[in-house]
């Protein structure tokens, strides 16, 4: 059974009570609200996610109004994990992506059983594209734009990496963060897609999530093998280049985007060294989502017939 | 004070190396502070040597460039450039006798 299943309304008042149970790749969420319609936008961006089995979950999560006045004064959303307030309150209407940011925050601090990069990961032909990027790069616009295309995704803003299946990626499908152009850039190039609210204003400016195609969500089962690292970056009309770049440099970068290479200690390193021996690395620049998505696909499929050599 | 000088990693934090074929730059790791290094491939040899046992730069010198003659200008752009500089990362130690 999906989330799907439910009706809105039921999903509103599964939500309101006891909590709603999801699987979201390895994790599952029980998610509790008292905020109006906020189920609607549950159903509409995580309907194709398994109802859990499990008799507990890993991240107990909440979104509530403050009390007192400020519930009609320009009214905001707590976000609370386990009774714990980890941020300060966002304006009602960014709570959807406050549940993302803070679905982010559960797992990047507290999933030490895998090695966790800020990157997003997408899959063709059971093999790995890793995408590490800082905010701004057009990682996520990318990573929509290949997914819109058939590719597999298996996230958009935390690689979980096996530490004891050398170079294997989990799957953690879920909505894709956009912001700003690239909300329409993705509504025009993949009209099919689910874009969910947007949020004006954010810290990030204007934020949409696009929910992750129901394939992805199917097989979150599925791992992938690493195989590809690519630095994207975003230039305005520029054509699409791929440049060799090192492993080594790549590997400083991909420690940089980890959130917990420090706390796992040599299982981090030789963990991450793994990844870089699947690997082939590449600085990749774009404006042409058509262009650089065919490169991209010549480029993994002649590497899945060669050798991780650099 | 520099003739007797030498050079070791503390094997209580010992380095472990990212190294890939046909790259000049190696990943050096350590394993109780967790600190990590971008360092060329000739700095890597060194910190290997120095990984076995205390080292001059005379003798390190020896053992990369067997064929070269030791020349004072050679041991003290090793000593500079690597060996000072490794001790202030706290990759190697001097080894007091």
């Amino acid at each position: 059974m999906i989330v799907g299943d439910y009706s809105i309304e039921a999903l509103q008042g599964l939500i309101s009570d006891s909590g709603l149970r999801f699987d979201v790749g390895p994790f599952t969420v029980s998610l509790q609200s008292s905020l109006d319609k906020f189920a609607a936008d549950i159903h509409l961006m995580y309907g194709a996610y398994p109802l859990s089995t499990q008799p507990f979950a890993d991240f107990h999560v909440r979104l509530d109004q403050p009390f007192g006045l400020r519930r009609w004064f320009r009214p905001q959303t707590n976000f609370t994990q386990d009774g714990r307030t980890p941020f300060k309150p966002l304006p009602l209407v960014q709570s959807f992506a406050m549940f993302e940011w803070g679905l982010n925050w559960c797992v990047s601090s507290q999933s030490h059983q895998y090695l966790i990069v800020h990157a997003a990961v997408v899959e063709r032909g059971g093999m790995a594209l890793i995408m590490p990027a800082p905010p701004g790069s057009g990682k996520s616009t990318l990573c929509a734009g290949l997914v819109s295309r058939g590719w597999r995704l298996l996230t958009d803003e935390l690689a979980l990496i096996s530490l004891d299946r050398p170079g294997e990626v989990i799957a953690l499908p879920r909505p894709v963060s956009l912001k700003n152009e690239s909300i329409d850039v993705i509504r025009d190039f993949a009209p099919t897609q689910i874009i969910g609210p947007i949020a004006h204003d954010t810290a990030k400016g204007t934020v949409a999530h696009m929910a992750a195609p129901r394939e992805s969500v199917q097989r979150s089962g599925e791992t992938a093998t690493s195989r590809l690292l690519i630095f994207p970056k975003y230039s305005p009309a520029a054509s699409t280049q791929i440049t060799p770049r090192q492993k080594a440099a790549s590997f400083m970068e991909l420690a940089d985007q980890s959130f917990n290479f420090n706390i796992l200690g040599e299982l981090g390193f030789r963990t991450l060294k793994e990844v870089l021996d699947h690997c082939d690395c590449y600085d990749l620049i774009y404006s042409d989502l058509d262009d650089v998505i065919v490169q991209l696909e010549h480029l993994i499929d002649a590497n899945g017939t060669g050798t991780a050599d650099g | 004070m520099w003739a007797s000088s030498t050079w070791f990693v503390n094997p209580a934090n010992p380095i472990f190396f990212g190294a890939w074929p046909g790259e000049d730059t190696v990943v050096a790791y350590q394993s109780i502070s967790g600190d990590t290094h971008l360092i060329s491939a000739m700095g890597a040899a060194v910190l290997e040597l120095l990984q076995v046992g205390p080292l001059s730069a005379e003798a390190i010198f020896k053992d990369l460039f067997p064929d070269e003659e030791p020349v004072d200008s050679a041991i003290t752009t090793l000593r500079n450039n690597f060996l000072l500089h490794f001790e202030q990362l706290g990759l190697i130690e001097k080894f007091v006798s």
